[in-house]
C-alpha cells in the first residue's frame, strides 16, 4: 500500500499495535510490518513523528532506558490511546463493511 | 563506529537537519538505536555489513524525507528556522527597546507639565516621541508575530485570530488615536497568539508568557490604581500616576517578552540558507 494511502490510518495501527504491551520504535514499526505481511511501504523513519504526535496528544506515554550501551524510548498505551483505538476501531469496522457491502453489491444492470 | 560509517554518517546528517528542535538529542537517540538494532538485526541472518547498514536506511528512507516530516505541523506547515524569521527575530528586539522609550518619553512629559503647571511645547514633543515609540513598536510587534508564526510552522485558528487582531489594531493606529481601541485589539492579540505559541511548546515558555501578558498587565494595573484613586487628581479628573504606573507596567512586561522572543528568532541557524540542506528540496 502507498505511504500516502496509509497516512489517514497511521495513528489507528500504531495504536493497535502499542495495544498488545509496551514497545520500543524498531518494535513497533517491525511488527506493523509483520502483521501487514510487508503490505505498508512506508519509510520506516517517517513512523516516529507519528509516534511523538500520539504522545505529545496523550494517547502514548514513553520511557528512556539504556540497552546494549544505547538510549531506547519505549512507548505504551494510556488510557485515552486504549479509548481513542476502541473508538477508531468501532469507526474503521463501521467503514469497512459499508464499503464491502457496496463492493459486493450486484453489478449495474445491462440496458436492453 | 567507524564499522558502521553508513549509520554514522546517516545519524550525523539526521543531527544537522533537525539542530533547531530542542530535542535533538532524544530523537538522534532513539533513531540511532532503530538503526542500529535493524542492523543487528540483519547481520544475524547473514548479511554483509555495509549491505546490512545499505538495506536498513534504505528502508528508512531519505533523511531530508525524515527531517522534514519530524519539522510537519498539524496545520500542514514546516516549522523551521529560515532567513525571515531571523529577521522576524530583529523586529522583534527592535519592538522591545521602543517599547522602554515609551514610558520614559512620557514621564519626562508628566513630569514637565507637574512643574510648569502647564502643557506646553517640550510635553508635546516628549509625548509626541512616546506616541511614535509605540506606533513603532506595534507594528515591528506584527512582523515578529508573522516571524513566530513561521517558526510554528502555522498556529492554527488561534494564531490566525491573534495575527487578525494585532494588525487590525496597527492599523487602527495609525489612522485613529484612541489608545484603549487599538491597545485592546493588539492587546487581545498578542494574549491568544501566545496562549497558541505555549500550545505549540516550541519558543521559550517565560518570554511567551510575558509577550502576551503585558498588554494585559499594564490595563489591569491602570484600572486598579484608578480605581483606588491612587495619585494626584489632573484637571481633567485622570489619575497620572495610574496611567504612567501601568504604561510601564505594560512597557517593561512587553519588553522582556519581545527582546527574549526576537533574541530566539536571532540565535537560530537558518534552515533555509544552504542548498544541500533537506528542506529545499523534498
Amino acid at each position: 500500500m502507498r505511504g500516502q494511502a496509509l497516512k489517514g490510518h497511521l495513528d489507528l495501527l500504531l495504536l493497535a499495535v502499542l495495544a498488545d504491551g509496551a514497545k520500543h520504535g524498531y518494535a513497533v514499526i517491525d511488527d506493523l510490518r509483520e502483521r501487514s505481511d510487508d503490505a505498508f511501504d512506508l519509510p520506516e523513519g517517517t513512523v516516529y513523528p507519528a509516534l511523538h504526535r500520539l504522545e505529545k496528544g496523550g494517547y502514548l506515554s514513553s520511557d528512556w532506558s539504556v540497552v546494549q550501551g544505547r538510549r531506547r524510548r519505549t512507548y505504551r498505551l494510556t488510557d485515552r490511546g486504549r479509548g481513542a483505538l476502541g473508538e477508531q476501531r468501532r469507526a474503521w469496522d463501521e467503514f469497512s463493511d459499508a464499503v464491502a457491502r457496496v463492493l459486493k453489491g450486484s453489478p449495474w444492470p445491462s440496458t436492453p | 563506529m567507524a564499522e558502521y560509517a553508513l549509520i554514522d554518517g546517516y545519524l550525523e546528517t539526521l543531527r544537522t537537519s533537525v539542530r533547531w528542535r530542542r530535542d535533538v538529542d532524544d530523537i538522534v537517540a532513539e533513531m540511532e538505536d532503530h538503526l542500529y538494532s535493524a542492523v543487528e538485526r540483519f547481520e544475524a541472518i547473514g548479511t554483509d555489513r555495509r549491505l546490512a547498514q545499505r538495506q536498513t536506511l534504505d528502508r528508512f528512507g531519505d533523511p531530508g524525507l525524515v527531517a522534514n516530516a519530524l519539522a510537519s505541523t498539524s496545520e500542514g506547515g514546516i516549522a523551521v528556522p529560515t532567513t525571515f524569521t531571523k529577521t522576524a527575530g530583529l523586529a522583534g528586539m527592535w519592538s522591545g527597546v521602543l517599547m522602554i522609550g515609551l514610558p520614559i518619553a512620557w514621564t519626562l512629559g508628566l513630569i514637565s507639565e507637574e512643574r510648569s503647571g502647564s502643557w506646553d511645547r517640550v510635553e508635546s514633543t516628549m509625548f509626541a516621541v512616546g506616541t511614535a515609540a509605540l506606533l513603532a513598536a506595534a507594528a515591528l510587534i506584527v512582523v515578529l508575530m508573522v516571524g513566530l508564526n513561521k517558526r510554528h510552522g502555522g498556529l492554527g485558528t488561534a494564531g490566525i485570530v491573534g495575527l487578525g487582531l494585532a494588525a487590525l489594531g496597527v492599523v487602527l493606529a495609525f489612522i485613529a488615536w484612541f489608545i484603549f481601541g487599538w491597545g485592546v485589539l493588539l492587546g487581545s492579540g498578542m494574549l491568544i497568539y501566545a496562549i497558541a505559541m505555549l500550545r505549540r511548546d516550541i519558543a521559550p515558555r517565560a518570554d511567551t508568557v510575558a509577550f502576551g501578558s503585558g498588554m494585559l498587565i499594564g490595563l489591569i494595573v491602570f484600572f486598579v490604581l484608578t480605581a483606588l484613586e491612587v495619585g494626584w487628581r489632573d484637571s481633567y479628573g485622570d489619575y497620572p500616576l495610574a496611567f504612567l504606573v501601568g504604561v510601564w507596567s505594560m512597557s517593561l512586561v512587553s519588553a522582556v517578552g519581545l527582546i527574549g522572543l526576537g533574541r530566539w528568532l536571532r540565535s537560530e541557524e537558518p534552515a533555509d540558507i544552504e542548498p544541500a540542506e533537506p528542506f529545499a528540496t523534498s
